[in-house]
Order: C-alpha cells, then sequence, then structure tokens
C-alpha cells in the first residue's frame, strides 16, 4: 500500500485550475509534485502544482486534452531541479474517477521520462472529481505502477480515500458523523505523545469512539504522584512500575479486540519514524520546545497535530486564588502555525530556557485534563468527519479553570491567514543547499 | 538571507558551510566542524542557529554531548531539528556578532 497526503490548500489551487475553461481543449491538465518517504508504507507529499500554459495545450479533438512537449519539459525541469516526484493530474466530474485507457496508455509513456529527471522520487497519474481521487504510482526503479491505497486531504474536514469494515450496529448512537465517518475512524492512524494526564484521557475516548490504529509514547512508568489524574491507572501499577505506554494498551485492549498499537517507552525523538505514518498527532507534552519541535515534525510530514497543555499558575496578589489555564490548539499542515498564533514565541522559548531545570513538580489535576482532552477529541473528530460542517483554518481555545469556560482564544481574530514558517515546500526530509 | 561577506567569512572555518531553513529560523549545517585538539571526535557535523531558536540568541548544535574539558550544562538534549537529533549545553554569546563569531564564541565552551 502507498499513502498519498495532499493539503486541502493545495488541493483546491489545483482543482480550481483544472476547472478553468480552454479556448479549445475540452479540458485542463497540470502537474502535482510530491516528495517520497521511505517507509512501510511508503507515503508520497505532495508540495506544489505547476499549471500548464494555456499555449501548450495542441488542438485535437478525439482527446479531452493534449499538450506539447514544451509543458511535459517544463515538468520535468522542475522534477529535476527541485529533486520531486512529478504526477500528472487532471480531473473529472463527481463520483469515483477511474483511468481511462488513454490515461493509462499515456502515463506508462511520460513516465520513464519522469524516472530519468528525478530518479530516487516516485512518479506517476492523479485523477481527481469533486469528492473522490485516484492515483497510480511508480516507485524509484520500478517499471509497473501501483494503486495508491489511500489517499489522504489534510485540512479541515480531512478526506481519508480508503476502503474497511466497521461494526455498525456498536457505533449506532454516533452515525450522525456521517455515513463514512466510521470507516475513517477506524482507517485513520493516531499518535500521542504524552501518556500522563492529558494523553490517557485522550487515549480513553479515542478508544471508546473506535480508533484501532494507534502509536503511542511515554517514557514514563506509574507513580505515587500520577494517580490523582492518570485515567486507567490502578495502585498495583504503582508497585509494579507498570509504564504508562502499557496502561494505555489496557485501556484500548479491552474495548477493541482487533487493533493496532505502537508503544515506545521512550521519548519520540528517540524513535520518530512511526510517527509519520500517523494520520493525526495529539500533543500532551510539557514545554514550548516540546511542543515546537513535534509541530516542526508534523509540518514536515503533513500531519494534523492537536496541542492541549494546562499550568496552575501562582497568584499575581497576595490573597488571590492560582490561575488554571490552559488550551486546545489545531495546527494543520498549510495553514497557520503556533508562530503564527503568537502561542510559541521567542519570549516564551527564552523564558522557558531560563526556568530550565527549576520547574520541580508542576501542579496538575484530573479534571482540567479531561476537558481539554475531551476539546481535543471533538476537534479530531470534525476534522476526520466534517460532521459540524465547519471548516476553520485554525481552531484555538482557551481555557479558564477558575471560571470553568472554554472560549475561543482572544487573539484569535488576529492571526494571519497565511503560515510563513512552514511553507509547503519544506515537507519532506530537509534540504541543505550550500552557501 | 545571511550577509555575502559573512558566509565567506564562516566558510573559512567550514568550507562545506549548508543552509536550511525550519519554522521560520535558518539553520546552517557545519560539516566536519573540526573540534578543539584532544577531543574525539576531532571532527562533528555541527548546526548553528545565528539567530534567536530554542531560547537562546543564539545556539550551537551538536549531534551528540561531547566531554567538554570544563564541565556544561547540556540543557538541550534530542531536541528535533531538521529531521534529526541535536545536543547542546547553555551557553549565551551577545546577539550582533558576525556569524564566524558567533560560532568561535559558542566554541569558547569546548576550551
Amino acid at each position: 500500500m502507498i499513502k498519498i497526503r495532499i493539503p486541502k490548500s493545495l488541493l483546491t489551487k489545483t482543482k480550481n485550475d483544472l476547472k478553468r475553461s480552454h479556448p479549445h481543449a475540452a479540458e485542463r491538465v497540470g502537474f502535482l509534485f510530491g516528495k517520497l518517504v521511505a517507509g512501510t508504507p511508503p507515503i508520497i507529499l505532495m508540495t506544489e502544482y505547476l499549471p500548464v500554459d494555456d499555449g501548450n495545450y495542441i488542438h485535437d479533438e478525439r482527446v479531452g486534452a493534449k499538450i506539447n512537449a514544451a509543458a511535459i519539459r517544463a515538468a520535468m525541469q522542475k522534477g529535476l531541479s527541485d529533486s520531486l516526484g512529478i504526477f500528472h493530474v487532471h480531473m473529472h466530474a463527481w463520483g469515483s474517477p477511474g483511468f481511462s485507457g488513454i490515461d493509462l496508455r499515456e502515463s506508462v509513456r511520460l513516465t520513464p521520462s519522469f524516472q530519468a529527471a528525478s530518479p530516487p522520487q516516485a512518479h506517476g497519474a492523479i485523477v481527481l472529481s469533486e469528492n473522490d481521487m485516484a492515483a497510480m504510482v511508480w516507485l524509484p526503479g520500478k517499471r509497473k505502477p501501483a494503486t495508491a491505497g489511500r489517499i489522504s486531504v489534510i485540512g479541515w474536514p480531512f478526506y481519508l480515500f480508503s476502503w474497511g469494515n466497521m461494526d455498525a450496529n456498536r457505533y449506532s448512537r454516533q452515525s450522525f458523523l456521517g455515513h463514512n465517518s466510521q470507516d475513517t475512524i477506524e482507517n485513520a492512524t493516531v499518535g500521542v505523545i504524552g501518556l500522563g494526564g492529558g494523553g490517557s484521557h485522550i487515549v480513553q475516548q479515542l478508544a471508546h469512539i473506535g480508533f484501532k490504529n494507534y502509536v503511542l509514547y511515554d517514557k514514563d512508568i506509574v507513580e505515587e504522584t500520577n494517580l490523582n489524574r492518570l485515567v486507567g491507572a490502578k495502585w498495583k501499577d504503582v508497585e509494579k512500575r507498570t509504564p504508562k505506554v502499557k496502561v494505555s494498551i489496557r485501556v484500548i485492549s479491552g474495548l477493541h479486540r482487533k487493533k493496532k498499537i505502537l508503544t515506545h517507552q521512550s521519548i519520540w525523538q528517540e524513535n520518530p519514524e512511526p510517527l509519520k505514518q500517523c494520520d493525526m498527532v495529539f500533543g500532551c507534552v510539557d514545554g514550548f520546545s516540546q511542543r515546537q519541535q513535534l509541530e516542526a515534525f508534523c509540518r514536515r510530514y503533513l500531519i494534523s497535530y492537536i496541542d492541549i497543555g494546562m499550568d496552575v499558575h501562582p497568584p499575581r496578589r497576595e490573597g488571590d486564588p492560582p490561575d488554571m489555564a490552559g488550551q486546545i490548539i489545531v495546527s494543520m499542515p498549510g495553514e497557520p502555525c503556533m508562530q503564527c498564533m503568537t502561542f510559541l514565541t521567542p519570549e516564551n522559548m527564552e523564558k522557558e530556557a531560563g526556568k530550565y531545570g527549576a520547574a520541580g513538580g508542576n501542579p496538575q489535576v484530573v479534571w482540567p485534563n479531561g476537558v481539554l482532552a475531551s476539546a481535543a477529541v471533538g476537534f479530531a473528530i470534525d476534522i476526520l468527519t466534517g460532521w459540524s460542517g465547519e471548516s476553520p483554518h485554525v481552531a484555538w481555545l482557551s481555557y479558564r479553570g477558575n471560571l470553568g469556560t472554554v472560549t475561543p482564544d482572544h487573539r484569535l481574530p488576529y492571526v494571519s491567514r497565511t503560515c510563513t514558517h512552514y511553507p509547503l515546500t519544506n515537507v519532506g526530509a530537509p534540504v541543505f543547499k550550500p552557501l | 538571507m545571511f550577509p555575502e561577506d559573512q558566509v565567506t567569512e564562516l566558510k573559512e572555518l567550514c568550507p562545506e558551510l549548508k543552509l536550511a531553513s525550519e519554522g521560520g529560523v535558518n539553520y546552517l549545517l557545519l560539516p566536519a566542524l573540526a573540534l578543539p585538539e584532544g577531543y574525539t571526535p576531532a571532527r562533528v557535523d555541527a548546526l548553528l542557529s545565528p539567530t534567536q531558536a530554542h531560547g537562546y540568541p543564539s545556539r550551537l548544535f551538536f549531534p551528540q554531548e561531547l566531554q567538554t574539558r570544563t564541565q556544561r550544562n547540556w540543557n538541550a538534549k534530542n531536541i528535533r531539528i531538521l529531521d534529526k537529533n541535536w545536543f547542546a549545553y547553555s551557553w549565551s554569546v551577545k546577539p550582533g556578532l558576525r556569524l564566524a563569531q558567533i560560532l568561535l564564541e559558542h566554541m569558547r565552551a569546548l576550551r
């Protein structure tokens, strides 16, 4: 199986170009460019689109669109100079699109040239419709194409084009999420980083909803001080020094016979490969630097990132109560990041670095973690199913524990629409340019 | 990006200098950076952030912790930058220096 990920903003740009009328051609074609991430399965990350100039279409009534050698050379040049995979793309109307005989013949004819231009990358052809897509992929050095087993559109809502079996009766009470929602949920792979107060709530909820594929990280074992908030932990786990990842396995296994759980009793940075396969990652980590690293990783591999966190701050004035605050943030590739939102700033990173080693045990309690985790899972389900019909480009909720409120952050209206920190051209393995 | 004359100057120390960006920060990869005499390995691929990143005005990252002559506070461990894990000691360098000066100031901690 090969996975393809395409940001919603790039797909929209591609469709908008392909839907334009042409002076004589019946349809338009173009080229999408992608980067191959080796792994099992391999992943292709789509990064750019190149339209075909009007003048490069050849008048031929036998086919919908015929382009000249200059258009193909332009695509090959880009593939060569930027070391990108090249995908010929065109569009049908609604429904499940398929490759026609001409599409197949032309793809077979063009692909060896694409492979010669950029040998380490995967190449191929994509056919889009308004609500679906199909792809043929030639992996490096391969003469025959493979069908992309899963194509996901990274955005809100997220589209996961795949097929699976679901237990309709078990999830009948959540059928309002949409016709294919349970299929999407069961086929999605979720990562949870940190399985303490926040992450344990998230895992529990994901398991109830029906997620079956997990990648989980936490280096710690259950300690007595965790029992005030770690969902699923028992007193005997303290005695047995049970790793937190095992508590999560127990929670999920109690709800699912069939599941795939990859656990790592380590920090994610020590074993990041499995995380690349996730469709969505929940960050339940401490500190701004950890959040920044996780977001950067997710942006690099076109993974939706949902961040939660809370703190109990000391009273500002004598006699005041402590201030309990937290956040739930959705950071979607191609959309504003946590720096754009001014949640991550040089000032708070500097402040954190200055306090290194002086943190001690931060105050943590069960109920705010439950609130934050529930809101985060709510966002995740909306992203995956689109049930609410909302499609914000950014989501940032602020939790005020003293008031018991969760509201859109007051800085949200001022967040720039465009992210300059993580351009889509930077996805995949980093490119170091000689100076 | 970075002033040409400063890049040329830095290339005197690291001829294979490379540039990559992540999260709005421009990082300089310093392949086979020569460490002071007595260090093992003698050369490492280091990463320099000449501008503010990860809480410091500038920072020099190494692929592993080094056994420094004077004990240093390696407070950055397994920091994921540009798809690799990096390590750095806490060392503040005043802003406003040229690229080569920034590097040399960070490396002063290795003496």
